[in-house]
């Protein structure tokens, strides 16, 4: 492993490929820091250019772009409450409170920092056992995944600070979000009233825009001490001590749920950080902390999202599997090169299996380098003042929404979504467990319907696969927990004895 | 209205490298030498009614480049994703016809949609005027590697006894139909599990889960080379050079699998004749291109060019056969 490591080093740090990992990964920041601007759009804007270049450079300028924009999308969501996708929704929660108390820079800095150990383990994790963990993503059925998705849905009601009916009510009104659009087994149109564009649902950016970041606007318009709270507080730029000792430890337990979890391809990284996020809250000693800005509440999500980006290349390098539509794309790119990804790549194309998987560490460097010095100047834009902030963050929330599927329809919903999220906020009711509803509802149904279509209608199918019971029962004993009022009695008086 | 749709469709493509550029991070060694020359002359928009990096985008931004110079304007690629095609095919259908929009359309949208979609928002032929068929992908009917079944027969005989299960990339799609096809000719007991998009049933067939899947060959040859699934026929007319073991329909007994997806390009009803004569020329000579045919057949694309008339002729053989498919099948979706 280490020689063929040293052969991916080698690989990777010529300079021409180092130059094109730097360009992606600035590329990719910036498009990330652009509120709705997403990789996908431009890695198939950029695809044309990568013909005439080797395939390796190619892959590795084009991966560059991706975790660039992983890491870019934290900024915004941190600084502007503005999440550009899933992950940055659960950054949001505890990020943009601790921008508000003044802990931007702290808040920069422990992302980035997360993110670069997140990829350093997890790009380990691809080099020392890819090709094996590709059965552990194929042992995954319908089964599973519906297990995991339940088992998620679930828990996102620990995501909640407040009532937990409340939350209850946000995951299935997120659920019947979710449910718009073309039915898969059939083919019918569910709740689409004849508008073609809700056929393939509702655009979950467009909505994930909508209820945070536009919301938030309308918010700090009315209320003008919030708004002053944004802009005035400038604290110190480094991680103190003590955020020091809260972070470091959620990194480490959210690197490795992220890579676990982003070696499924069936949206495994998508609930990474939300798995993270949860688990933080679960086992921590401080819980009056979340939702105030709690760093753990950043470090691990942040964490495991990132691994999880990582681990996602498994199923693409080893099975030429994409996971996700930027891995489309990615194959797209070597398809076009000639290359067809595929377990027979490591051993036909050394050089540029072990050069992507070097240059993957590469690049989050380069995302370190490149990010650490700009946290002083991202946390200066927090001083522009608000009339000059707001106007432009909404041009750029439109143009993000109209470019995602070319199409006006998605800032209509845009515009929906901000009105249902200011008045969920008015209502005290957290906008992020109806996201995690909307998300993983339909994946739950797609895969609860498929599995029975396997099952010929024999629910016994969950319970006799091994992974899929586990799973199911920890769902189980959670909902008990939840619902079972002694526990929460003596959880309500542990918290109250923590607090007095 | 129709202004206001062309001036955003102008705009977006731009968008997102306006936005790049905006940010002052891309320099300028980026821009491509063409597009500052053209600007006077109005783009030739191709809807690719697709989302970015599939087959027909891959097939649509191979051309658009090479077409440029013959046609002696910008070519723009326009993805309208959505509906399973539906959304920018009636896109084009609505548009202008002044030969400035045409669509890279296929088998599903220009032919089959007609017959399985009682509401569908445009008529497949009757709203296009044909420009040019591009290319064909062939379908290929996979088993997982440690299948019992090594031939076709075997897995026929393994369907009359007793119950299979079959993937598609998706309900009313062309590998739904063809298995169904399958299915109903053959008198098999299968059940069929859709799935969204080609990715995840190819992931579910290597797995085990599902007993065939009939893909479009070059979703899965990369798998089949490598021996995690292994293919019991391919609807070609003869055998793959890269892939002599692999019997083609006809040989395998069952030659009505040979249905492939096909790929063309299509104008809006009333575009004059000469724009579209003048389209379908640049394009063919720049998919005659050594490099760009080289690109297209690595992608997995069979070149098939046809000019106006006989793609127009051809493009009614299919509607008719899909037609004789589908009313076999009982496939059908609501629009």
């Amino acid at each position: 492993m280490l020689e063929n490591l040293a052969l991916g080093f080698d690989v990777a740090l010529s300079f021409q490929n180092l130059f094109f990992a730097f360009l992606g990964a600035l590329i990719g920041t910036a498009i990330g820091v652009l509120p709705g601007l997403g990789p996908t759009a431009t890695i198939s804007l950029l695809l044309p250019l990568t013909f005439g270049q080797e395939p390796v450079t190619a892959i590795i300028m084009l991966a560059g772009i991706y975790y660039g924009a992983q890491y870019g999308g934290s900024t915004t969501a941190i600084l502007l409450n503005l999440p550009g996708e899933i992950s940055g929704v659960v950054t949001a929660i505890e990020g943009h409170q601790m921008a508000k108390q003044g802990r931007a820079g702290a808040a920069l800095a422990a992302a980035a920092i997360g993110s670069f150990f997140a990829g350093t383990v997890s790009t380990a994790v691809v080099a020392a056992a890819g090709p094996a963990l590709t059965s552990v993503a194929l042992s995954f059925g319908p089964p599973e995944y519906f297990a995991l998705m339940a088992l998620g849905l679930v828990v996102s009601c620990v995501l909640a600070q407040g009532s937990v009916f409340k939350a209850v009510a946000m995951v299935v009104l997120g659920v019947m979000l979710g449910l718009v659009g073309t039915d898969i087994q059939t083919g019918q149109q569910r709740f689409t009233f004849g508008v073609p564009e809700l056929a393939d649902g509702i655009n979950f950016v467009a909505l994930a825009m909508g209820l945070f970041g536009v919301s938030e606007i309308i918010l700090n318009l009315i209320n003008p001490e919030n708004r002053e709270g944004t802009v005035a507080k400038r604290g110190r730029l480094w991680l103190t001590k003590e955020e020091w000792r809260y972070a470091a430890p959620a990194s480490v337990r959210g690197t490795l749920l992220g890579t676990i979890l982003g070696i499924l391809p069936g949206g495994g990284a998508s609930i990474s950080s939300f798995g993270s996020y949860m688990l933080e809250r679960k086992i921590t000693r401080r819980p009056e902390r979340f939702g105030k800005g709690a760093i753990e509440g950043l470090a691990g999500p942040e964490s495991a999202n990132n691994a999880g980006a990582q681990s996602a290349f498994i199923p693409l390098l080893t099975l030429g599997i994409p996971s996700n539509s930027v891995m489309a794309l990615m194959v797209g790119a070597l398809i076009i090169q000639g290359i067809q990804p595929g377990p027979r790549m490591i051993e036909a194309q050394p050089e540029l299996f072990w050069g992507l998987i070097a240059s993957m560490w590469v690049g989050n460097l380069m995302l370190l380098i490149i990010n650490l010095p700009m946290v002083g100047l991202w946390v200066q834009l927090l001083r522009v003042p608000y009339k000059f902030m707001y106007p432009s963050i909404l041009v750029f929330c439109c143009i993000g929404a109209y470019s995602l599927n070319n199409s006006v329809f998605d800032i209509y919903v845009m515009i929906g979504a901000s009105g249902l999220g200011y008045v969920l906020t008015r209502l005290g009711c957290e906008t992020a467990p109806l996201l995690l509803g909307f998300v993983l509802g339909p994946m739950m149904e797609e895969h609860l319907r498929r599995a029975m279509l396997l099952s010929r209608g024999d629910w016994m199918t969950f319970v006799e696969r091994p992974i899929s019971a586990s799973l199911l029962a920890v769902a189980a004993i959670a909902l008990a927990l939840m619902i079972s009022p002694s526990i929460r009695r003596k959880k309500d008086q542990a918290l109250a004895e923590e607090a007095a | 209205m129709q202004r206001r749709t062309l001036l955003l469709s102008g705009l977006h493509s731009g968008l997102a490298a306006t936005a790049l550029a905006a940010t002052g991070l891309v320099g300028t060694g980026l821009a491509r030498p063409g597009l500052a020359r053209a600007q006077a002359a109005t783009p030739l928009r191709i809807i690719v009614p697709a989302p970015p990096g599939g087959p027909t985008d891959i097939l649509a931004r191979a051309l658009a480049e090479r077409a440029q110079p013959a046609l002696g304007r910008p070519v723009v690629v326009d993805n309208r994703a959505g509906a399973g095609g539906i959304i920018g095919t009636e896109a084009a259908a609505r548009s202008a016809p002044d030969g400035d929009t045409i669509v890279l359309g296929h088998n599903q949208t220009h032919a089959s949609n007609q017959a399985m979609m009682a509401r569908l928002p445009y008529h497949v032929s009757e709203s296009f005027a044909p420009v040019a068929k591009l290319a064909t992908v062939h379908h290929a009917l996979v088993v997982p590697a440690n299948s019992p079944s090594a031939t076709l027969a075997a897995l026929i005989a393994r369907g009359k006894q007793g119950r299979l299960t079959y993937a598609s990339s998706q309900a009313g799609s062309a590998s739904h139909v063809i298995a169904e096809t399958l299915v109903r000719r053959e008198k098999l007991d299968a059940t069929h599990v859709p799935y969204r998009g080609a990715a995840p049933a190819a992931t579910d067939t290597v797995a085990g889960i599902v007993d065939f899947y009939i893909a479009t060959f070059p979703s899965v040859a990369g798998l089949v080379r490598d021996g995690r699934l292994r293919a019991l026929e391919i609807g070609a007319p003869a055998r793959l050079a890269d892939f002599p073991d692999v019997p083609t329909a006809a040989e395998a007994g069952a030659p009505y699998l040979a249905v492939d997806a096909w790929f063309g390009l299509f104008a809006p009803a009333g575009t004059p004749d000469a724009a579209i004569q003048r389209i379908a020329r640049a394009m063919l000579d720049a998919l005659g291109e050594a490099e760009v045919e080289a690109r297209l057949m690595a992608a997995g694309f069979t070149l098939d060019p046809l000019l106006p008339a006989p793609f127009g002729a051809f493009q009614r053989q299919e509607i008719a056969r899909w037609a004789e498919m589908v009313k076999l099948t009982g496939v059908t979706m609501e629009g």
